[in-house]
């Protein structure tokens, strides 16, 4: 790790001056896991480090009525895991955070940092673009707010500036009779990071059979976390069976765009990616049937 | 086994609270007075000639206080067996990772900082990375032109193959004549099967402080394996004598695996301490262990087996290419002995084996918990089910018609003594319910059992002393040079002690690991070989200590010595137990004694030190056909130390979908002679197994060009406890077949038991879903491209 300068601000505006003053030449720190991991590669070489973990303002989430969850960049993954309202009311949060790292890992992964970092397999991405969440950027200059689904703009890469902090994430209520599952597939199974990732989003109409609204959220097997728009449009408004599964599940395959790397060759991949969607397609819709 | 109050029990290991409370203390915790850091910089290429280096901006940055190059490190070649390597390379380097130049700094990061400022300029040279394509006659590149003008060492006896310029190492075994056997065959069965490299992944990594001392001697602390073994090598690398180099083994060692027998560290360290006169450590980053540490040997096997109708093998002809990577090592030993796996088990009336170790510029492999027999194992064990799939018959009954028998010749012509493997088949083949189809496929996974049989020797010649001091307080101190590298081998070794003395491991103090004072072990704890070797040693040692305490009871108690014996910490007369004395007694005097007085005590009794040496030795053999005389056999000449077995069974399940496969059981017995402490053989045959599921499974260095694709555990897949099966699911028998020299009948354990499991693995996979994976890791991918094959078919 190269030589830098740390900075610890107690408060939001004190870090976003920070962030003003070194822009390019610094980098936040949360939970670390990503960055001091890079750090020692060189994979980055800041000269100044701003540990925003103690910024306790950050670290909550909370149910806002008319706008649903927002929970603050400094909420760890264990915490979206344990919490029993988020159990109750967004079950499939919860849900990815069970398969995130390990639990020492969790502890300290923020959901903030897991975004900004910007992995194709960040885990927490491709559920929270299928729920239509939204990005809260804030700068000295005042703030914005960026569906996720327009966050990412490559692998590693997003349209936070030098001088942003992401500050809160902001997720709808999901509509009635809908339910989520995500699926991360990995060479080994346990403490991995994806080698597939999938999120799907399901919800049926009060009335009929039909499947009102549908998301396929795509990760690691794409540049960036990405909607298999052609598969859900196939499914949208339908009677579901088997079938319909199975052919949404190849679009999204094909629709992926996965490489050739040491964990897989891009052709394995691709087929996971027809294997997964169709297994949490499957077990959405199980879901919300069940439920109903 | 009856009348032993301390061996045989599960007792608490001795290190138990200092390792579970943090206490214990590694190299890397060591820190000296005025210590550098080293770090070093390695070559990017695999094969290159260094043109120039410049160390000058490296020099000038404040904090560094040495840096040093090819241009410093003696000229003289060395290495275990095929002298071959420099301590910093010269003129050549042959792998990506090759050491160039070092820097000693008062930092870590402004050593790091330094190796930035190097400047070191290459002409790239072809390499080659295929070991079959080096093994051929004209290969493209030869990774080390001078080798016939190497110096080589003893052992093994070399073997250079003037046609084949890669080979540094042939070994050959004839058995009978193999193509008679096949004439005789009803079935003949050929196929490859090849594994890849693993890194050993020890918690610690390679680590040690060097001190150059101003009289020109050299003190080491090092976190390894064989503290001998490193004194032998240094004094070779800087022309030392024995008594100039101390090798002080830092208390414990995390973990090692095989990978901590070769220097890595210690010579660059001590080249830095040399220049600065100022202590030196030098730590192995993760990514370091992954690409310069040392690897498991990648293997390709060409295996011919010739059976009869009924299942009997009448002839075996194999052909084994181990991949050396850059520098010989240990690799030509490694291919010398790992044929020993092929001959532990099975009656085999003619039989051919050629093993060639082969250069190539991949990184340098090493020494690997089973030595070679895993690697063979996995074909021979693969080969048995494909026999018995071919012949229709069961796998269990073709191994048991096969097996050797205690008093059997095997191919080597060596007498079989002390093989339990036929009592661990039917234990496993039981617990397992084989021959009972599986139950309970749920969709896409598939239910299927698997087992193979393992074997591991352990290596002679070995040489072990041991020291046993009684102490006035009773307290019995042992002197050995075990290395306690996470096996635990401390415990037993006072437990011998202990029985010996018939008292409890409490009033035992083991004192090891330090060539200065601790007495000498050959090779240090590798070949599975401390607990027989130092064993029988630490028990001569305590009989030789018995001995003089029972000469000066003798003059108190006015009985004859040979009457005499030890039970609790005191010495009676066995025809009359009432009569005696605590070994307390024998030094009353001193503690009567007022200060500075000391009557007749030193006379008497001052100092109680037995000596114990243990010498295992191998009879000899033909060079070309490793072959035992026929005399030497019968008189009891052996191969090894000893054979231990191993059997394991899996019942796996696989997905027919993405190829992913689970392990949902095991059951695992072994042969380890006498159970010297039941609960910790179990925990090795459990580390066995688990070490066992991700070779099979996961793990594998992934090299491009000869450079290292995922030096790190978020890609290099280790087995997690996430992978093994539930608790119960994992059944251990422990299996004994005495053996006749083994301290109360018992013999190594901890290589055994990862030589059967990748086979048993692949065995599984193959009777739930019919494909046969011959090359490991046995991935998802793998797996899933197999079905595909076999579905198109
Ligand atoms: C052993 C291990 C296992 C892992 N397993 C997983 C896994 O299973 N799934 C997974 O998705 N990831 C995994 N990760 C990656 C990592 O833990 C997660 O991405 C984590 O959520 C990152 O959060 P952090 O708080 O540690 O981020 P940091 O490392 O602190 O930051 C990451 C990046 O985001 C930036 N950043 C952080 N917070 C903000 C903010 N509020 N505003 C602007 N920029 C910010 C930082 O500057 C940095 O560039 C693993 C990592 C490790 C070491």
């Amino acid at each position: 790790m190269g030589p830098f300068e740390y900075f610890e601000p107690e408060t939001v505006e004190e870090a976003l001056s920070l962030l003003r003053k070194y822009s390019d030449t610094a980098k936040v720190c949360a939970g670390g896991t990503d960055l001091v991991v890079r750090m020692r590669k060189h994979l980055v070489n800041p000269q100044f480090v701003i540990g925003i973990a103690g910024i306790r303002e950050l670290d909550y989430f909370r149910f806002e009525d008319d706008e649903g969850l927002r929970v603050g960049c400094l909420t760890n993954i264990r915490t979206i895991e344990r919490s029993p309202q988020l159990q109750e009311r967004y079950t499939m949060l919860p849900q990815v955070a069970r398969q995130f790292g390990s639990i020492a890992i969790r502890n300290v992964a923020t959901i903030g940092g897991n975004l900004c970092n910007a992995l194709p397999s960040a885990d927490m991405a491709p559920m929270l673009i299928a729920l239509s969440a939204k990005a809260k950027l804030v700068s000295i200059d005042g703030e914005r707010i960026v569906p996720l689904e327009d966050f990412f703009t490559g692998p590693g890469k997003t349209v936070l500036r030098a001088d942003e902090l992401l500050v809160e994430v902001r997720v709808p209520t999901p509509p009635p009779h809908t339910s989520g599952v995500y699926q991360k597939y990995t060479t080994r199974g346990g403490e991995e990071l994806a080698v597939v990732g999938v999120a799907t989003l399901v919800t049926w109409g009060s009335k009929d059979e039909r499947c009102t609204d549908v998301r396929i959220v795509l990760g690691t097997v794409v540049p960036a976390p990405m909607r298999a728009k052609e598969a859900e449009a196939i499914l949208k408004g339908k009677r579901i069976d088997d079938e319909l599964i199975e052919k949404a599940a190849q679009i999204a395959a094909d629709e992926s765009r996965p490489r050739d790397s040491i964990r897989g060759s891009a052709d394995y991949r691709r087929e996971m990616v027809r294997i997964i969607t169709r297994d949490v397609l499957r077990q959405a819709f199980e879901r919300t049937q069940s439920a109903r | 086994m009856a009348g032993h109050s301390v061996v045989g029990k599960s007792i608490i290991r001795l290190d138990a609270l200092d390792k579970v409370t943090g206490k214990a203390k590694y190299c890397e915790d060591l820190k000296l007075p005025g210590m550098l850091y080293g770090k070093v910089l390695r070559s990017p290429y695999p094969h290159a000639h260094i043109t120039s280096i410049d160390t000058s901006r490296a020099e000038n940055i404040s904090g560094v206080r040495a840096v040093i190059t090819g241009r410093d490190v003696p000229e003289k070649r060395y290495g275990p067996s095929v002298f071959d390597q420099h301590t910093l390379a010269r003129r050549v380097v042959r792998y990506v990772g090759d050491p160039v130049a070092a820097v000693a700094a008062d930092s870590v990061e402004v050593a790091e900082r330094a190796l930035g400022l190097l400047k070191v300029e290459y002409e790239k040279l072809p390499a080659i990375f295929d070991i079959e394509e080096a093994w051929e006659k004209n290969p493209p590149v030869i990774v080390h032109r001078d080798l016939p003008k190497y110096e080589l060492g003893k052992f093994p006896p070399p073997r250079l193959v003037p046609d084949r310029p890669n080979v540094c190492y042939l070994r050959t075994l004839r058995h009978g004549d193999v193509e008679r056997g096949f004439k005789e065959a009803d079935l003949i069965v050929e196929n490859t099967f090849s594994t890849t490299r693993l890194q050993h992944c020890p918690f610690e990594p390679h680590v040690s402080i060097a001190q150059a001392e101003s009289d020109g001697s050299l003190t080491i602390w090092a976190g390894r394996q064989s503290i001998f073994l490193a004194r032998q090598y240094l004094c070779k690398i800087f022309n030392l004598l024995p008594s100039q180099v101390r090798v002080i083994a830092s208390h414990y060692v995390g973990g090692a695996f095989g990978c901590k027998v070769t220097l890595y560290t210690e010579p660059i360290a001590a080249m830095l301490s040399m220049k600065t006169g100022r202590p030196v450590k030098l730590t192995f980053t993760r990514e370091e262990m992954f690409s310069s540490g040392g690897t498991r040997i990648p293997f390709v096997i060409r295996i011919r087996d010739g059976v009869k109708k009924n299942g009997t093998l009448v002839a075996r002809d194999m052909e084994m290419l181990l991949g050396m990577g850059a520098y010989a090592g240990s690799g030509p030993l490694i291919t010398r002995n790992c044929i020993y796996a092929t001959v532990a088990t099975y009656r085999i009336p003619d039989a051919k084996i050629d093993a060639y170790a082969v250069y190539t510029n991949e990184p340098p492999v090493t020494s690997f918990r089973g030595f070679g027999s895993t690697q063979v194992l996995w074909a021979v064990e693969s080969q048995m089910d494909v026999i018995a799939e071919e012949l229709d018959m069961d796998a269990v009954e073709l191994r048991r018609r096969n097996l050797l028998e205690e008093g059997d010749t095997n191919i080597t012509g060596e007498i079989v003594h002390s093989i339990g493997v036929r009592e661990c088949l039917d234990k496993v083949a039981d617990s397992l319910e084989w021959g009972r189809r599986s139950k309970k496929e749920v969709g896409p996974w598939k239910r299927g059992k698997g087992l193979a049989l393992g074997n591991k020797y352990s290596m002679a010649p070995t040489g072990a002393l041991a020291i046993v001091k009684v102490r006035g307080d009773g307290i019995i101190e042992v002197h050995e040079s075990a290395d306690e590298i996470g096996q635990g081998c401390n415990t037993v070794l006072a437990q011998i002690a202990a029985e010996e003395f018939g008292v409890s491991v409490d009033e035992v103090k083991m004192v090891w690991g330090d060539t200065a004072f601790t007495p000498y072990f050959s090779r240090g704890s590798t070949s599975q070989r401390t607990t027989f070797n130092v064993g029988n040693a630490i028990r001569l040692a305590c009989q030789d200590a018995k001995r003089q305490i029972f000469e000066i009871a003798a003059e108190r108690l006015h009985e004859p010595p040979q009457d005499m014996d030890i039970k609790d910490g005191t010495i009676y007369v066995r025809s009359n137990p009432s009569q005696g004395m605590s070994i307390t007694e024998l030094f009353t005097s001193e503690r009567t004694l007022l200060p500075g007085e000391f009557g007749d005590f030193v006379e008497k009794s001052a100092e109680i030190l037995g000596k114990g040496v243990w010498v295992t030795r191998p009879a000899p053999s033909d060079p070309e056909t490793a072959q035992i005389p026929e005399n030497v056999a019968r008189m009891g000449g052996r191969l090894a130390g000893f054979f231990g077995y191993g059997v394991q069974g899996v019942e796996v399940l696989v997905n027919t979908e993405t190829g992913e496969v689970t392990i949902e059981k095991v059951v695992a017995a072994s042969d380890v002679g006498y159970p010297l402490n039941p609960k910790m053989c179990e925990q090795q045959i459990e580390g066995g197994v688990a070490m066992g599921i991700g070779s099979a499974l996961w793990e594998e260095v992934a090299l491009d060009q000869g450079k290292v694709l995922n030096p790190n555990f978020g890609n290099y897949k280790m087995v997690t406890s996430m992978n093994m099966p539930k608790t119960d699911n994992v059944k251990v028998f422990l299996i004994s077949a005495p053996h006749k020299e083994g301290p109360y009948g018992a013999k190594g354990t901890g290589e055994t038991q990862m030589t059967p499991t990748a086979p048993a693995v692949a065995n599984a996979i193959y009777n739930a879903v019919g494909v046969r994976i011959k090359d490991l890791p046995i991935t998802r991918e793998r797996v899933f491209r197999a079905l595909r094959e076999k579905a198109g078919e």
